[in-house]
């Protein structure tokens, strides 16, 4: 038989088999990008490192505002870090560490301050609403809800994508959106290999796919459940603006009316751009049942869950409403692990699941609490938001709001958004005082145009997951971008200048 | 898991004869077919239907050698190999997405559109590089450790820092299956 082997014609390119046949050796290929970039980051940390002192900042007033050596590596640091996250140098939460580190080991800050802001209770609150999006996942749960939305919705094209977009927003609203992108995703890919015979992107995928990410940004800026990036700001405001807390409905208050807009939005900007080559798909009800068939009745761990969100909810409600001092001086994060516990304790989650626990992502929002707070102890934010107050003084309230919110818009397309928001709000906060703008404006402005990094694929988690599907080009991706960015700004203005004011958002300084 | 597998197999150790090693188990590379590394995944799957056939069915091979150019060893191409690098998008997972086969209910056909175009991929795309290999004077109770904890199927067995042969799980089986159950 072996000869017979030998003798198989195993197409061209193989030459005489030799006597002696050895493993071939690994391929190393050198990636010259990412050294470049590593080491531009670098070259920005110590140009700064070693510069000589910066002037000061003078303010309309005439007051003075130094930069000390700390400021002035902060601003290196910071820069450092915004390079090695834009081109993904390593891992974002390795990039993460490196910020904790410099500040230690070039004295930018005490190892206690740097080190200790990675797991600060915004920090918690997050890893805590990681759980949450675990234990949907494992329940089951997000399956079940997913598949309900199908029945319900039917066979019309157009009406699959505003339940699709619907469900995303209403999961978005009860745990991160990347998780919500990441059980929706597969699902949708089904229901378009039941809508497409062809491995060729249709119109209708590509409103799918891009809605998916769109809207999972749009309705991820209602809650602080849906994204760790309104956490992590409203950690940042309270320090910031001596201890103003963002309370959990307040939030939901205030969004809750952008954020379905824009999702009704996006909908009818797909159903335009993207109009469905087909208005209906056959068969796919049907089969929809078929799987909800299987899943069977809910079980006790789905019932848990949802008992648990209840608790969660309950918990936050008592926090805003309630009189009691027990319940108003529980800390958010901790309402958030009291979830996380109880899920283990009941064994809906095991330790397998913990080590899912994404702990690129937990350290990412750990480094960036961690830049944000360098830059506002070192007085690095003040300093250059001083430095920029001259070009906002003669310019009305609301272009200067929407100038910062325009701002994030662009920055958290280009980095991950909980980053941005870590490098804007020290800084506009300062100048927010100069110009008599209220922070809250500036806080939930910058929050709204942080969610929703509709350009880039590297903007958001749901934007690289929609590229999977392969049903839309990146380019396309940016040019189409653009219309629910500027539907967005156009929105912002309106609520900044009507609406927000009439809800009761303080816009102007008291 | 892991504890207990190595505490059984300390204990094959002594069970199992020591005279015994990897090289008298070995089968000769010639055993499955060579193909190169740029190889569609449709040849491989030609390749693997031709040899078959020629052995009336006899002998199917469960995984071809993928060669490079200057005919080293880069890798093993397994049916499982196959069927995933055919595997529809959908099923394709990464760190975040986690695939879900209730799913195939959905589908259209078995493993839907893109099949065509998946079978065209060059075999390098799929293949399994080589983990890990065994010394031909290897005691059997290592090479069955070794094939256990990387969860491979067979391994190359190197002497003198060539590749002598292929060491599978099936013969390692059938000399357990002695001890147990007796010659």
């Amino acid at each position: 038989m072996a000869e017979d082997i030998k003798k198989m014609p195993v197409g061209a390119g193989l030459p005489e088999m030799p006597e002696e046949i050895v493993i071939a050796p690994k391929k190393v290929a050198i990636d010259w990008k990412r050294i470049l970039f590593i080491l531009l980051g670098l070259a920005l940390f110590f140009l700064f490192y070693f510069m000589s002192d910066l002037g000061d900042a003078v303010d309309p007033s005439g007051k003075h505002f130094p930069l000390p050596p700390q400021g002035r590596m902060a601003i290196g640091l910071f820069l450092m870090a915004a390079v090695w996250w834009i081109f993904e140098v390593m891992p974002i939460g390795a990039t993460a560490i490196a910020i904790g580190l410099f500040q230690t080991i070039f004295m930018i800050r005490t190892a206690d301050a740097a080190l200790k802001d990675f797991f600060d209770p915004s920090v918690w609150f997050i890893f805590g609403s990681v759980v949450m999006g675990t234990a949907f996942s494992v329940s089951g749960l997000t399956k079940r809800m997913a598949y309900k939305m199908l029945n319900v919705v039917g066979e019309n094209t157009n009406f699959i994508l505003l339940g699709t977009f619907l469900i995303i927003a209403g999961m978005t609203l009860l745990m991160a959106h990347t998780a919500v992108a990441a059980a929706i995703f597969p699902l949708l890919v089904a229901i378009h290999s039941l809508y497409s015979e062809s491995d060729q992107p249709t119109r209708f995928g590509k409103g799918l796919f891009i809605g998916m990410a769109w809207t999972a940004g749009a309705g991820s800026v209602i809650t602080f459940l849906g994204s760790a990036r309104a956490v992590a700001g409203a950690g940042m405001f309270q320090k910031f603006t001596g201890g103003t807390e963002i309370g959990f409905f307040s939030l939901i208050w205030y969004m809750l009316p952008l954020g379905a807009l824009m999702v009704v939005c996006i909908w009818l900007i797909v159903i335009t751009f993207f109009k469905p080559e087909r208005p209906r798909i056959d068969g796919l009800r049907e089969r929809v049942a078929t799987l909800g068939k299987e899943l069977g009745p809910m079980n006790s761990k789905e019932k848990f869950v949802i008992i648990m969100v209840l608790v969660v909810l309950f918990l936050f409600m008592m926090k805003s409403f309630s009189p009691i001092p027990f319940f108003k001086d529980m800390d958010r994060a901790a309402i958030m692990i009291v979830a996380t516990v109880l899920f283990f304790i009941t064994r809906t989650l095991v330790v397998e699941d913990m080590e899912t626990i994404p702990w690129n992502i937990i350290l990412l929002f750990g480094g960036a609490m961690s830049i944000g707070y360098c830059l506002y102890d070192t007085k690095a934010a003040e300093w250059m938001a001083v430095s920029w107050v001259s070009w906002f003084q003669k310019a009305p309230w609301l272009v200067f709001v929407l100038a910062i919110a325009f701002f994030v818009l662009c920055m958290t397309n280009f980095i991950m958004n909980v980053a941005a928001i870590a490098i804007t709000l020290p800084v506009s906060l300062v100048i927010a005082r100069y110009l008599g703008v209220a922070p809250e404006v500036i806080f939930f402005a910058s929050l709204a145009t942080a969610g929703m990094p509709f350009n880039l694929l590297i903007g958001a988690a749901p934007n690289a997951i929609a590229y999977e599907s392969k049903q839309f080009t990146a380019g396309e991706f940016f040019t189409y971008g653009w219309i629910p960015s500027i539907v967005l700004m156009a929105f912002l203005a309106v609520f900044c200048y009507f609406i927000w004011p009439l809800m009761g958002m303080p816009v102007l300084a008291k | 898991m892991v504890p207990l597998v190595q505490e059984k197999l300390t204990e094959m150790e002594v069970l199992m004869p020591n005279d015994k090693k990897v090289k008298d188990l070995m089968i000769p590379l010639e055993d499955y077919p060579h193909i190169p590394y740029w190889f569609t995944l449709r040849q491989a799957m030609a390749i693997v239907r031709e040899t078959a056939i020629k052995y009336e069915g006899q002998f199917e091979p469960r995984a071809l050698l993928v060669f490079d150019e200057k005919y080293q060893l880069m890798g093993i191409l397994t049916l499982r190999d196959i069927i995933k690098g055919l595997e529809p998008r959908f099923m394709q997972e990464s760190g975040l997405i986690k695939a879900d086969p209730n799913l195939a209910v959905l589908m259209g056909d078995l493993f839907g559109p893109g099949l065509k175009e998946a079978s065209q991929k060059p075999v390098s795309e799929v293949m399994s590089p080589i983990k890990v290999t065994s010394q031909g004077n290897d005691v059997l109770a290592k090479a069955i450790f070794l094939m256990i904890k990387e969860n491979v199927g067979m391994m190359p067995v190197i002497q003198d820092s060539k590749v002598a042969g292929m060491i599978r799980l099936s013969d390692l089986f059938g000399e357990i299956s002695k001890m147990v159950l007796g010659e």
